[in-house]
């Protein structure tokens, strides 16, 4: 006990810190960019142009059919193939948020579609346009309604990062393998693995707190504490 | 005719709306002229709500003319309708807004913010002028400690002057009601009866559908019967009430008044 946590986790400690970066950085990026491709396809699935909606659909469907870890394997391994090859850390950055835009488009589209469209008609009466009542009125309530699942998708995200080990990316779990491949002490480093993943998922689902928090209206707090608000989805 | 004079903010002719193959609209025709306050009455399922959501185009009619100001929204061109491009609607639309029975504020924002949104986004006011108007008006409407609460914290009478308010602060040539009390608790209603009352007052282009009778009588210049589908008789409300023509109308007072 002692050599690990005062002896081991020191010496192994930087290594790991630095897939951490790794794994923190992917995360990230793949959340931004996915919140923005999930809210275009959400929109475009509910475009009034059937070409739009079927191809979007069809995308959705496939990302979610197929695992991730294939979709990862197939973006790097066979996609050069066909003349498109991509560094390790974009091909896992494209990949993730390939599957967790059709993941989120479903939120966003469920969440915009909880909107009373009495919403729509309100903006509509008084003359507004299509764009300034999506932008305005309907978007700033279905965002906060969606946020908790978001962060729920977020903390997930941060776990399958660990997926992009398998295509040579050197975030947190694959830096450990390369350790136990020195070391041979996979008890161990696996173990300091999976305590920073622990650290790591705990922080963030404390800050999404916050952030819900911070964007919820006052009035609407109340409610929240009396018990009715704020399920976390834990991910898929 | 004293407080009206001839000039006519919104024709309609032969206006028609079918809803999957159902007749909803068979042909109406009214005129709203400055000034006055029109009320259309008439039993549910009727078309009263239809016809006053398609003079915002929140329905699209499928037939015949609606003019506002003069200009024609939609009229007829070899038996299809011709309906005026979005921008021009959306003009017509943020100078006769419509408070809905379900108040539908935006949820997310204050009573002030609310009232603003629309002189802001749509007339593109000055923000600190829109923010002066609306508090104008809200104080008018008996409101000033209401602005900074959001829709959930109000009562369904709050919320309906908010919307009237909203609607106001479109400077609007006429003002759209579509039932505005019949979501309100009793004790509720007459608060809101009495200010739209009291915009009548001030000159005050209204059309109200609505199911109180006494209060059409009080306010209206002209009531218009609907049923079916078609206006089935119009006239002042006394004429209407007192000495109505057809027995559908009959049957309809009869009914209310039991």
């Amino acid at each position: 006990m002692y050599d690990f946590f005062f002896v081991l986790f020191p010496r192994y400690l930087p290594s790991l810190l630095e897939g951490t970066v790794m794994t923190i950085t992917l995360s990230i990026l793949s959340m931004a960019a996915s919140i923005a491709c999930g809210l275009l396809v959400a929109l475009g699935r509910m475009s009034r142009f059937r070409l739009v909606r079927m191809v979007l659909n069809a995308y959705v469907e496939v990302f979610r059919d197929i695992p991730l870890i294939v979709q990862l394997l197939v973006i790097y391994f066979s996609l050069p193939q066909f003349g498109i090859s991509l560094p390790a850390f974009w091909a896992g950055v494209l990949g993730l948020t390939l599957n967790l835009s059709a993941y989120l488009s479903e939120v966003f589209r469920a969440a915009i579609m909880s909107i009373d469209k009495g919403q729509r008609e309100a903006g509509l009466s008084i003359g507004m346009s299509a764009y300034t009542i999506q932008t305005r009125i309907i978007l700033p309530q279905a965002l906060r309604i969606a946020l908790p699942t978001m962060g729920g998708y977020f903390i997930s995200l941060l776990k399958d990062c660990s997926l992009v080990s398998f295509i040579a990316v050197n975030e947190l779990l694959r830096k450990g393998t390369m350790i136990i491949a020195t070391t041979f002490k996979s008890m161990e480093v696996y173990m300091m693995v999976a305590i920073i993943y622990f650290v790591l998922s705990f922080v963030a689902s404390r800050i999404v707190i916050r952030i819900e928090r911070k964007l919820t209206p006052k009035y609407l707090l109340e409610e929240l504490r009396r018990g009715n608000g704020a399920a976390h989805a834990g991910g898929r | 005719m004293d407080r009206h004079d001839d000039q006519i903010v919104v024709r309609i002719e032969g206006l028609r709306k079918e809803f999957n193959g159902v007749q909803v609209l068979k042909g109406v025709d009214l005129s709203i002229r400055a000034g006055e306050v029109a009320f259309i009455i008439g039993p549910s399922g009727g078309g009263k709500s239809t016809l006053l959501r398609c003079m915002n185009f929140l329905e699209t009619p499928t037939g015949g003319t609606i003019k506002f100001r003069g200009e024609a929204l939609c009229h007829e061109e070899n038996g299809s309708i011709r309906i005026k491009p979005e921008s021009a609607i959306r003009q017509a639309r943020a100078k006769m807004p419509m408070v809905f029975q379900h108040f539908n504020l935006f949820n997310h924002r204050n009573v002030l913010q609310n009232v603003i949104e629309g002189p802001v986004r749509v007339l593109k006011q000055d923000r600190e002028k829109a923010i002066g108007e609306a508090q104008e008006i809200l104080r008018s409407l008996g409101l000033s400690a209401e602005m900074e609460k959001y829709p959930a914290q109000l009562s369904g009478g709050q919320k309906q002057r908010v919307a009237i308010a909203r609607a106001l602060a479109m400077d609007p040539e006429v003002i759209l009601f579509d039932e505005p009390t019949s979501a309100l608790d009793p004790e509720l209603v007459s608060g809101v009866l009495e200010t739209i009352r009291v915009l009548a007052q001030k000159g005050r282009t209204m059309v109200v559908v609505s199911h109180e009778m006494g209060f059409a009588r009080s306010l209206a210049d002209q009531v218009y019967f609907v049923a079916d589908g078609v206006v089935r008789e119009s006239g002042p409300p006394d004429h209407l009430f007192n000495n109505p023509q057809t027995d559908q109308l009959k049957r309809f007072m009869s009914s209310i008044l039991r």
